[in-house]
């Protein structure tokens, strides 16, 4: 029932997500993509929505579904929320499962889109368009749960608005270090694409994962420790 | 189990170092309504929060059902148990009145169909209809229904009757009465309306600055409590010091004014005592009681 409440916050906020890189693509393939290099930038394109996705999905009823500020308005009460017999703990877990289930829907719908209707994409390897998947979700697994960290604290609006400046200020950051490609977070869709390098991005999914724990294990205390 | 559903003694609770809850000691017997009063900010929310495990005391202890709610899986057993109405009486706007009983029956492996057959019905819920469809009452009426078909042998209610017109306002009070006689339900309810509260409890608290001021039967506090109307011959000289029981004393000229919580005949006898004085005795209601006490206090 948790799983059904989760999914009746975010469907609107789903379709939204998806919409927007869906319209993008109808575009771009109105306008022609013709060769392999169109394609590859295309898919790209399109894998830079995978960053934004989950900031924007992780908020959407994270905050009622574990229990935390919103007392009213569109995601309802959370005291009612708060009145089940449900540790804050699986409330949290089942609203975050179905938000990066969501984000994964949507990475891959978006680029199985892309593979299914321009024929210059299926040019590209089927098999490096899965691993662009399965790197793209990874990869940004990490900027899910900043977010999610974020909404067990601030409101809806600051919570989007705080994880697009984390993720900003971590990408300025890493730009001007030296970190391989494949180590880094933000180029799973530029040079350490599998498009590219045919591989996945092993480090850099490593780190983000490792990331993503961190970030879920204090969310959760986060969620014990506060008040409502 | 014990005869107490809940127990609190000694509880603290203070939010920017300002005390809400101040050693506030509170028994709620098994099978009464329970009414508990005080005037906004008295710690009524602050007291059903900490006992519905959303937040945490600073010191003294709970326990429901006999159980220390020491940590959140104990909190989270005992809510098994209990029907809550939230002061907000929100719900969530993007459900049915069928889809939130829907959504709230598989958490209640004691969830009675019967109670929630009888009370969609008795209270005329759409089921149907989208929550932010439904007026106040009608919400304040589904959030009832969803607390009481928990199947929870406790009914922790806030406010339950704010904003309800008063042919509502009856029906709601007259249903808890009913489940509470019939399922020998405890219900814990707060109030700022003393009318409903004399309507209904059995067993009142009155709570100010976070601390019981008063507490017991509300049948016994009648019997206890009495107003004693003094008139002397002349002003006293000096000021009387009255015996144990005058818990408020105003004297204005030559009368004396005290609400007396025991040893009425006492209090009678020392007035009459003095010569020249008579004395006169009033039964004392529950509004009396408050105001007395939260006036002061």
């Amino acid at each position: 029932m948790l799983w059904m409440k989760a999914w009746l916050e975010t469907r609107w906020r789903l379709l939204y997500v998806l919409g927007l890189p869906l319209a993008g693509l109808a575009l771009r393939w109105t306008a022609g993509v013709h060769s392999a290099e169109d394609a590859r930038k295309l898919v790209a394109w399109l894998s830079f929505f995978a960053i934004f996705s989950p900031i924007y999905l992780a908020g959407a009823g994270i905050r009622t579904q574990s229990g935390l500020q919103a007392t009213k308005g569109i995601h309802g009460s959370m005291y009612y929320t708060l009145s089940m017999p449900v540790s804050r703990l699986r409330l949290l877990s089942i609203r975050t499962a179905c938000g990066f289930l969501e984000t994964a829907a949507v990475d891959a719908i978006v680029l199985s889109s892309a593979w299914l209707c321009i024929p210059a994409v299926r040019m590209l390897a089927a098999v490096d368009l899965l691993q662009l998947i399965l790197a793209a979700i990874v990869c940004t697994a990490c900027f899910f749960f900043l977010s999610v960290l974020l909404a067990t604290f601030l409101t809806e609006s600051w919570q989007i608005w705080g994880s697009l400046l984390v993720v900003a200020l971590i990408w300025q950051a890493i730009s001007h270090a030296s970190i391989p490609a494949s180590a880094n977070v933000f180029q799973f869709a530029a040079d350490a694409s599998p498009l590219v390098t045919h591989t996945l991005p092993w480090p850099a999914m490593t780190i983000s994962v490792a990331a993503s724990i961190i970030l879920f294990l204090v969310s959760w205390r986060v969620v014990q420790v506060r008040e409502y | 189990m014990s005869d107490l559903v809940i127990e609190t003694s000694g509880l603290r609770k203070s939010f920017r170092g300002q005390a809400a809850l101040n050693g506030l000691d509170l028994r709620v017997p098994a099978g009464s309504i329970f009414g508990f009063l005080g005037r906004n900010g008295a710690g009524k929310t602050t007291t059903i929060k900490l006992l519905m495990g959303m937040l945490r005391a600073d010191g003294g202890s709970i326990n429901i059902f006999g159980t220390p709610i020491i940590n959140e899986a104990a909190a989270t057993k005992v809510r098994e148990s209990i029907g809550f109405v939230a002061e907000d009486k929100e719900l969530y706007p993007y459900m049915t009145v069928e889809q939130i009983i829907r959504f709230t029956r598989p958490f209640f492996p004691g969830w009675r169909s019967d109670l929630e057959q009888r009370y969609l019905e008795a209270f005329e819920l759409p089921p149907g209809r989208k929550i932010p469809d439904l007026s106040k009452g009608m919400r304040s009426k589904l959030m009832l229904l969803l607390a009481i078909a928990r199947g929870a042998k406790l009914l922790i209610l806030d406010e339950p009757t704010d904003g309800l017109d008063p042919a509502a306002l009856e029906e709601v009070l007259r249903e808890l009465v009913t489940v509470s006689a019939a399922e020998g339900i405890t219900i814990f309810f707060s109030s700022h309306q003393l009318a409903e509260v004399e309507q209904i409890a059995d067993h009142v608290a009155i709570v100010d600055h976070g601390k019981v001021v008063v507490g017991d039967a509300l049948d016994d506090l009648k019997a206890r409590y009495r107003r004693l109307h003094i008139v002397f011959e002349n002003a006293p000289g000096a000021p009387v010091n009255w015996g144990d029981g005058a818990e408020r004393v105003r004297q204005e000229g030559r009368s004396v004014s005290i609400l007396a919580s025991r040893n009425v005949e006492e209090l009678i006898g020392q007035a009459r005592a003095i010569p020249g004085a008579s004395v006169e005795q009033f039964p004392v209601g529950l509004k009396e009681i408050f105001m007395e006490h939260v006036r002061v206090n």
